[in-house]
């Protein structure tokens, strides 16, 4: 019997299923509901959400859905939220989904872990478990997340899943409250947890349309620097970034819409049954409490990953799509139109390009390329960026007049919405 | 496991694993850590599965051969050879058990 590592049997079974059309990976949100109330989250509903928690699918829905993406050949599963563990039937519906023999990867905040669910999770192992770690610091975690406590609360769940062993990973969120964190952080978690971590700096408005997690989003500067300041992280972007010029290069133009494997290998479920090509695509759902897995998979989704562009945008041709976080969900989200450049990741892209030496291949009407309105601008920032003159400052203080830290209010546009979800 | 006549069959599904079946590739997915290494998923080739299917139910090593041989083309010796092979690693990993008197 041959012995594969799992990065290896991943790549070669996918590759050998490459030709067929099949949900070989589901994400599935289970609630909205989140005792946390960050900021940055696109998804997140309070705790006492009652409305939303009524509209939530029940177990026994659950199980058959989970019957139906085994009998369609799903394997990778993704359990998120909200928080997952704010369900208190959240490991009854694990533990079916761990029977049916899904590989499952858990998303938690790590606030709700207790020994109860941890030494459930040593009896029905997942396949990995990521906690997003908000800050280093109590003071950074929580003015993020708004809840006095959940720091503590954090730290300790993760203490919990380590000690029984669990195959844990921590990640975060990089936004202005916490980027001058980021390093110690990647530090602190590698060094004295020995554990994996990883940061992202990609930030959506709110599925609901609220512009409202913009507010903490980092300028495309923080961003790239946060990128030079880590040898590694800036090594795969530059590896990343070949591959994918090399693949644009020697292939057609696609034009379709979406050119991720969502609705070809993927597919994203929300609590309420929907559903859809991703997590962060709300314009476009099929009910499958109206109807069935199968008959949303082959017939709803299928049409929407075959749906072409109806323009030639600067995105069409673009060779950076690597190091840009450009799709047609983010264009939804921020503008109504799955097709129209989302200026902040055009921006940022083309900083990090410049920055890590990246050739930038002209491809249409781009302000930043050369010739473009904002290309000696975004030069600039990237030569400074190299030299090292940008800095990682901590975030002034934003104590409120009153003196409460912690009021936050969630779910309300900041700005007005960008219409796509039709309700706002 | 070399007793070519010895009764085996897979092990109790319900405790450790499940066996998925995705685009004509058999998997064998661990599940809890009664039996086997949770880190661990098998692939099994065409012979693979079909000796898997045959495990469904109590044979021994000498009935797997006669039909391996028959059915890929292969000299009984050779058949014999590889299913006593893949027995003994499924075995290794608690992936068969010896079917006993009356069970």
């Amino acid at each position: 019997m041959e012995t594969l590592s799992y990065g290896a049997f991943s790549e070669a079974f996918q590759s050998r299923l490459a030709r067929q059309r099949l949900p070989l990976n589901g994400t599935i949100e289970v609630t909205r509901r989140c005792p946390l109330t960050c900021l940055h989250c696109y998804n997140n509903l309070p705790m006492g959400d009652g409305e939303a928690r009524g509209r939530e699918l029940d177990y026994d829905e659950h199980c058959r859905l989970l019957d139906e993406l085994a009998e369609a050949g799903c394997l990778w599963l993704l359990y998120t939220g909200g928080e997952i563990f704010a369900r208190r039937d959240f490991l009854d519906i694990y533990t079916y989904a761990k029977k049916k023999g899904f590989l499952i990867t858990l998303f938690t905040n790590g606030t709700m872990i207790t020994e109860r669910i941890a030494d459930h999770l040593v009896a029905w192992r997942p396949f990995a478990i990521e906690i997003t770690l908000y800050g280093l610091t109590k003071d950074t975690y929580e003015r993020l997340t708004g809840i006095p406590g959940s720091f503590d609360k954090c730290m300790r769940g993760i203490r919990i899943l380590l000690d029984r062993g669990l195959p844990l990973a921590l990640k975060t969120v990089a936004v202005s409250t916490n980027r001058h964190e980021i390093p110690a952080m990647q530090r602190f978690v590698e060094d004295e947890l020995g554990v994996r971590f990883k940061f992202d700096s990609m930030i959506n408005p709110r599925v609901d349309c609220s512009q409202s997690p913009l507010d903490v989003r980092l300028a495309p500067e923080e961003c790239v620097a946060l990128d030079l300041a880590d040898p590694r992280r800036s090594d795969e972007w530059i590896q990343f970034a070949d591959a994918v010029r090399h693949a644009i290069e020697t292939k057609p133009l696609q034009d379709t819409v979406y050119q991720c494997g969502g609705g070809v290998t993927s597919f994203a479920i929300d609590p309420y049954g929907h559903l859809s090509i991703c997590v962060l695509s709300e314009a476009h759902k099929y009910d499958i409490r109206a109807g069935s897995f199968r008959d949303g998979w082959n017939g709803f989704l299928h049409q929407q990953r075959l749906r072409t562009v109806t323009r030639p945008t600067k995105c069409v041709a673009c060779t950076l799509k690597a190091v840009c976080g450009m799709c047609p969900a983010n264009g939804e989200l921020e503008s109504g139109d799955p097709e129209a450049p989302v200026d902040w990741l055009c921006h940022t892209a083309h900083l990090r390009a410049m920055a890590l030496e990246i050739p930038v291949v002209p491809h249409g009407d781009c302000e930043y390329c050369e010739g473009g309105a904002r290309h000696a601008d975004v030069a600039g920032a990237a030569r400074r960026l190299r030299l090292g003159t940008h800095t990682i400052e901590p975030p002034p203080p934003t104590i409120a007049k009153d003196g409460n830290l912690f009021l936050r209010v969630v779910n309300v546009p900041a700005s007005p919405g960008c219409g796509s979800c039709g309700t706002h | 496991m070399d007793h070519a006549s010895l009764v085996v069959q897979r092990a109790d599904e319900r405790r450790s694993f499940v066996t998925r079946e995705i685009a004509g590739e058999t998997l064998i997915v661990p599940v809890t850590g009664h039996a086997m290494d949770l880190e661990s998923i098998y692939v099994l080739n065409p012979v693979g599965s079909r000796i898997w299917q045959l495990l469904g139910s109590p044979t021994t090593a000498d009935r797997i051969a006669d039909i391996v041989a028959d059915e890929f083309a292969v000299t009984p010796q050779h058949a014999a050879g590889d299913v006593a092979e893949f027995l003994d690693s499924l075995n290794t990993r608690g992936l068969i058990q010896e079917v006993t008197k009356g069970g």
